[in-house]
């Protein structure tokens, strides 16, 4: 358990905002090339995040929403052409691990700082028909292995060729993120962890997306990460449903099956995204992972939820908590609960800072054991 | 430049509908021409100064110029009263057939069958609306509720005539988002009351002391969880709400200690607890969301069963604490989170729950 606490924070990333359900958004596809969301932003989400979500304290009162949309493209320009579309971020941590441990040290970590290269190839009438994007990273090696030279620090993070058939069909082909649950952020959330969807398990598989208004749904046949060692990858599929209720509600479920020569995992999810008011929301997602280890012959099965609120007090600025809840053996006795109040603050268009607190708390009936405490900042850098 | 042609316009007709009048003398002439003057230079009250000192603006004798020149002025020194009383005069006496036909035919058959409405006439009409819409807004809590609605009624059925007509100065189009605008504004700024039941999902962390036969004291933590049922009392609008609210909580809690000098356990111990104090909440962007402060007051017990020779203390307890809270409304359901601490509880206390209003 605490290794899994310990690698979740080198594993952070954010790219999707799944809880801009408050305003309104209930399709990923709206902002981003990828339809399930995290990746590059397409221009008109690069252009609603400067002028609706970001705050717009650093401009002058005479800059005008149009002024800050011809800033939002690549370097805080305006696009020289329609095919082409650079994008570069980082994203830097600060940890602070067990505050009430006086020897513990806070720690600076680049989790990740990656550059993309999408490709708009589609006819002049709609160029994100045809579409390849590209993304390179470089990724912290993980404290369980970081004794090990040989762990390359840069990866291809994702890369695809999507082609929207019509405006409901769309087949993507290439290394993505999975399609499962809810897309939040925090890659150190148990339902992240344990189903394997962190910043890192990206898969090479074929993607059919179906939209409409009322329905977005996802199935994703997936052979692993080819760059990895073949016994280790994960083969399998994944798929994901959400129902547009209205506007601002949007339930769904998902299921996931992996197998390697070591490990069959079966995950299943429901999920619920909410808004309230403008810009507000609740999300909420509760599943279960099978876990087999082949060669040991054992079996555990897991259990997690998540809740995440958002809360807009000033343009740009979330009050943000994420309740979670984890049960890693169902059949064993003891649970573990974390509390995680912030503040997640869009300054302007290609900056946003985070902080966070986390309390965790462990329910055991053989033991009593105190809470721990730990605080983040983060500064999120795109361009 | 629009303003400018606006005035000249004015005191152009102003100067024709003096003339038509019956009965005018060379000094009333003169002294029109003067507070002509006096308007164009934005002297006011010299306007109505000059105004009043040759022209009785209650007599219905005195010439329309004047009444409208002193309507105008009233305009320009916010004396909105004044200027619909005047208009409202120069509406129904001095157009008296041409207003009785439209606001007949309004009545009839809306906007339909509308006759030909003198310019001077729809003149009038959108500066009477605009005289309503500002009473209605700067005069509201002096205003009855009857005439209040009458007032709004009245501006919007003007504001409805002169979209239908080829009246030129189109500024009166804002007036109905004027009207509502003011009135969602005075909607999200009226309180209400509101009665509600709430259940929680609630952890803390307790502290009890034992004395051990030697006579040592030691501090035991505890963790505990359950579910906090009760309900509360809002006072709210759109921008804050301050309430009362109370639950009674039953939790199972899990005890122990274990060193040189004590080995203390137990599982499944009985605790409730009685919360009960003060929310105040900030709705910062829509009143779907709300953040702030809770202050409860909190008298808990606990079921500990006391180890052979040793005593236990703080098994009941008084206090309080301070929580932040977030809540997320939808019509008459809600949910809400707290976390915070509580007086001599050994760590946080974290809730969350749903309510529903009534």
């Amino acid at each position: 358990m605490f290794l899994i606490f310990l690698c979740a924070w080198l594993t952070e990333d954010a790219k999707a905002y799944p809880n801009f359900i408050g305003y309104g958004y209930t399709s990923c596809l709206t902002c981003h090339y990828n339809p399930f969301g995290n990746g590059p932003l397409t221009d008109y989400g690069r252009a609603l995040g400067a002028t609706s979500i970001a705050d717009d304290i650093l401009y002058s009162k005479s800059t005008t929403p149009d002024d800050l949309t011809n800033r939002s493209g690549f370097m805080f320009s305006k696009p020289s052409n329609d095919w082409l579309r650079p994008s570069m971020d980082y994203r830097g941590l600060f940890l602070r691990r067990d505050l009430a441990n006086d020897l513990a040290e806070s720690e600076l970590i680049h989790m990740d700082a990656n550059v993309n290269i999408t490709l708009r190839l589609g006819p002049k009438e709609n160029k994100d028909k045809f579409i390849i994007s590209a993304t390179m990273g470089y990724a912290p090696k993980p404290r369980s292995n970081s004794a090990n030279q040989d762990v390359d620090q840069y990866r291809s993070r994702e890369h695809y060729l999507g082609y929207r058939i019509n405006q409901n069909w769309g087949v993507y082909a290439g290394l993505m993120d999975k399609v499962y649950g809810i897309r939040i952020p925090d890659h150190n959330s148990f339902a992240r962890i344990l189903t394997a969807n962190t910043m890192n398990d990206q898969s090479h598989g074929l993607l059919i997306h179906y939209t409409s208004p009322k329905l977005d749904i996802g199935i994703q046949p997936f052979i692993g990460n080819l760059a990895e060692e073949a016994n280790v990858r994960q083969q399998g599929g994944a798929a994901t449903f959400e129902y547009t209720v209205n506007n601002k509600t949007r339930p769904g479920m998902s299921i996931q099956y992996g197998s390697s020569e070591f490990l069959k995992t079966y995950a299943a999810a429901l999920h619920t995204r909410l808004g309230f008011g403008k810009g507000n929301s609740i999300m909420g997602e509760i599943g279960q992972v099978k876990s087999e280890q082949i060669k040991r012959a054992t079996e555990t099965t897991s259990r997690y939820w998540m809740i995440q609120t958002h809360l807009l007090a000033r343009k740009g600025l979330f009050i943000l908590n994420t309740i979670e809840y984890l049960k890693s053996n169902v059949d064993a006795e003891g649970k573990t609960l974390r509390w995680g109040p912030g503040i997640q603050y869009f300054i302007a268009q290609g900056l946003e800072l985070r902080a966070d607190i986390y309390n965790t708390r462990v329910f055991s009936d053989v033991s009593v054991s105190d809470d721990v405490w730990d605080l983040t900042g983060q500064v999120h850098l795109w361009f | 430049m629009v303003l400018r042609a606006f005035l000249f316009t004015i005191l152009l007709s102003l100067t024709g509908s003096l003339l038509a009048q019956t009965r005018i003398t060379t000094e009333d002439k003169r002294i029109f021409a003067q507070a002509k003057r006096a308007y164009s230079g934005g002297r006011y009250d010299l306007v109505l100064n000059l105004l009043n000192r040759r022209f009785n603006l209650r007599d219905p004798k005195t010439p329309s110029g004047a009444l409208a020149l002193a309507a105008y002025t009233y305009e320009k020194l916010d004396q909105w009263k004044n200027a619909e009383t005047l208009y409202a005069y120069l509406i129904t006496r001095r157009y008296k057939g041409d207003n009785r036909k439209v606001i007949g035919a309004y009545k009839a058959s809306g906007l339909d069958d509308l006759p030909d409405i003198p310019k001077k006439l729809l003149q009038f009409y959108h500066r009477r609306a605009e005289a309503l819409a500002q009473i209605y807004v700067n005069d509201h809590r002096r205003l009855r509720p009857r005439l209040k609605d009458l007032y709004k009624k009245t501006a919007l059925m003007y504001v409805a005539i002169l979209e239908e007509s080829d009246y030129e100065d189109d500024r009166f189009d804002t007036i109905p988002d004027r009207l509502e605008k003011f009135d969602g504004e005075l909607e999200a700024r009226r309180f209400e009351t509101a009665w509600y039941v709430k259940s929680a999902y609630m952890s803390w962390r307790d502290q009890i002391s034992i004395i051990l036969p030697n006579g040592q004291r030691s501090e035991i933590d505890t963790t505990g969880e359950g579910l906090c049922l009760g309900g509360g009392w809002r006072y709210e609008n759109e921008y804050w709400e301050f309430n009362v609210n109370g639950c009674y909580a039953s939790a199972a809690m899990t005890v122990g200690k274990e060193n040189s000098s004590i080995n203390y356990f137990q599982n499944g111990v009985a605790s409730n607890a009685l919360f009960f104090g003060p929310s105040a909440l900030w709705k910062p962007s829509s009143k779907g969301a709300a953040f702030g402060f809770h202050i409860p007051f909190v008298y808990r017990t606990g079921d500990y069963t006391e180890p052979q020779g040793a005593v236990l203390e703080e098994t009941s307890i008084f206090t309080f604490g301070y929580l932040l809270e977030a809540q997320w409304r939808y019509e008459k359901w809600g949910a809400f989170t707290q976390f915070g601490k509580i007086r001599r509880f050994s760590s946080s206390l974290w809730a969350f729950g749903i309510h529903r209003s009534f």
